[in-house]
């Protein structure tokens, strides 16, 4: 479905131009949910807003080619991809406190994707963005609909997102994130969601963490990122269980485990 | 607390100026107009409220009629200013690049400029009269607009709301024109208010240089500039234009406070 390949991408606002992601590649299968891994700065984002054909101006593709579902994304004018975003790819972001738009309703945001690319009447929107909301578990849809963002919770806020995000149908979501600004418990549940979300609609994932643990919970493959170049790639069980590279290992030690934190600071 | 005492005074202040100025429209104790040296310079009276001016025009009369020029050309004016400028604004602050900095700096250099002035050489262009007053205005008020606007489409065009909007396969104008716009509502609206004043302050300064609203039409500045020789021996004909523009400014000023905080 999805085919990134040597994907390279340059800053050329400085000289000589920065590398952000350099020879990346990456297939997905319809349905599936592929983890990229990496710490900040290593490319991760860069690479999901390239898929999104939303790379700010100074950010260049140089090299390498996006497939998705037989169509070249890098020739898309401005229009076509107008016509892709929210309906055959969307994404959810790191921070559900300022990713919805404080004065519009939350019904509001949640049809947006409707209003952009159906024909859909006012009722059969409601009626559809409603639906959603109680699929993303939101308590009381009929009465949050006319609320405003402010009187939600960052937890409800990203089940928000993720209900605007998927309500079009998309084949291919990117999750940039979606559960670092949130706490434990309410992580847990969203990864559920999310989960349950693809499992429902068949929407594949494209799940960017530096968590590797929360990487785990969740992907089938993992895509090693640093410093824009790829690491080490495979399915997760492979790679948690026997990292071939170094990061991959000193990411993994990284994960706080119960009582290795002590045994660290002794020097052991 | 103090918001909200600013916004109720303010709005109850403007809504008064407004009926004032509303009633004006459609009715007046007697033709703005009409001299009757009779009664020249008579003190207010149950039959002439504010009294009458050198001509024994009744003030009150004038003053409604007046106020309702002033409204007009404050409302024309930012009409005009407020309209362009936040387009402008608007579309400078999103795009970018070379054409936002080419039309601010034209907009540094007409900034650069005292407003009267200005003013007054788009006058001397066009001619004096009401419509020109306001198209003179308007274009002076341009900037100042856009500026305002142009600052707060800049904060919030990078923010996380923004980008999802774009994602959800919204288009660069229905992002910039239902995204972000309503956004900005609270700041455009007290510039707005802040705007009216500075019209009105400007219509009276331009009308008092006597190349504003031409007589016999009455504007609250016009009044005062035509009555101030007469301040000491009938100081009502300049005191009563003078109240109705302190209230119609201090309501619009408390307003946009109350609107901004």
């Amino acid at each position: 479905m999805l085919e990134i390949n040597g994907l390279t991408i340059e800053f050329q606002d400085v000289k000589p131009p920065l590398r952000a992601v350099e020879d990346f590649s990456l297939s997905m299968e319809p349905g599936e949910i592929v983890g990229v891994v990496g710490e900040s700065g290593s490319g991760k984002t860069m690479t999901a807003l390239a898929l999104l054909g939303l790379l700010k101006r100074h950010a260049k593709i140089t090299a390498g080619t996006i497939v998705f579902k037989g169509k070249d994304l890098r020739s898309l004018s401005q229009k076509q991809w107008q016509a892709m975003r929210g309906k055959e790819i969307s994404m959810i972001f790191q921070e559900p406190m300022t990713s919805l738009n404080p004065v519009l309703t939350i019904g509001r945001q949640m049809e947006e994707s409707l209003r952009l690319h159906t024909n859909l009447d006012r009722k059969s929107r409601k009626a559809r963005a409603l639906a959603m909301m109680e699929q993303v578990g939101l308590p009381w849809p009929e009465k949050l609909y006319g609320c405003y963002p402010h009187q939600l919770s960052g937890g409800m806020r990203q089940r928000v997102m993720i209900g605007a995000a998927l309500v079009g149908n998309p084949s291919l979501m990117v999750a940039d994130e979606p559960t670092t600004a949130l706490d434990v418990t309410i992580q847990a549940q969203i990864l559920d969601l999310l989960k349950e979300m693809n499992q429902e609609y068949g929407t594949a994932i494209l799940f960017i963490s530096h968590d590797l643990r929360v990487i785990q919970s969740i992907c089938s493959r993992v895509v090693v990122m640093k410093q824009g170049q790829t690491v080490e790639a495979g399915a997760v069980e492979d790679v948690l269980a026997n990292p071939q590279a170094e990061y991959t290992r000193k990411l993994l030690a990284a994960i706080p485990h119960r009582g290795n934190r002590l045994r660290k600071k002794r020097g052991r | 607390m103090v918001e909200k005492r600013n916004l109720i005074v303010g709005g109850t202040l403007a809504a008064a100026v407004t009926v004032f100025m509303l009633v004006g429209l459609f009715y007046t104790p007697y033709d703005p107009e009409a001299m009757d040296l009779s009664m020249k310079f008579a003190p207010a009276s149950f039959a002439h409220l504010f009294g009458c001016d050198q001509f024994g025009r009744d003030v009150l009369s004038r003053v409604l009629q007046g106020s309702g020029t002033t409204f007009l050309v404050a409302a024309g004016t930012l009409c005009i200013g407020g309209g362009l400028g936040t387009l402008l604004g608007l579309f400078t602050g999103y795009f970018g690049g070379w054409p936002d900095e080419m039309i601010m700096r034209f907009n540094d250099l007409v900034v650069a400029f005292p407003s009267i002035l200005l003013a007054l050489i788009f006058i001397s262009l066009l001619g004096p009269g009401k419509y020109n007053v306001i198209l003179a205005l308007g274009i002076v008020f341009i900037p100042s607009f856009a500026r305002i606007v142009r600052s707060q489409v800049i904060v919030h065009k990078d923010m996380d709301y923004v980008k999802s909007a774009r994602l959800m396969g919204a288009g660069r104008l229905r992002t910039l024109f239902v995204h972000i716009l309503p956004n900005i509502r609270r700041t455009l609206f007290s510039a707005l208010a802040i705007g009216f004043n500075n019209a009105v302050l400007s219509e009276a300064g331009m009308s008092y240089l006597g190349i504003g609203v031409q007589p016999p039409d009455a504007s609250i500045g016009r009044m005062m500039s035509e009555a101030q020789a007469y301040i000491f021996t009938a100081p009502w004909s300049v005191l009563f234009p003078g109240a109705v523009m302190i209230l119609m400014v201090l309501g619009f000023g408390l307003l946009s406070d109350g609107w901004s905080a």
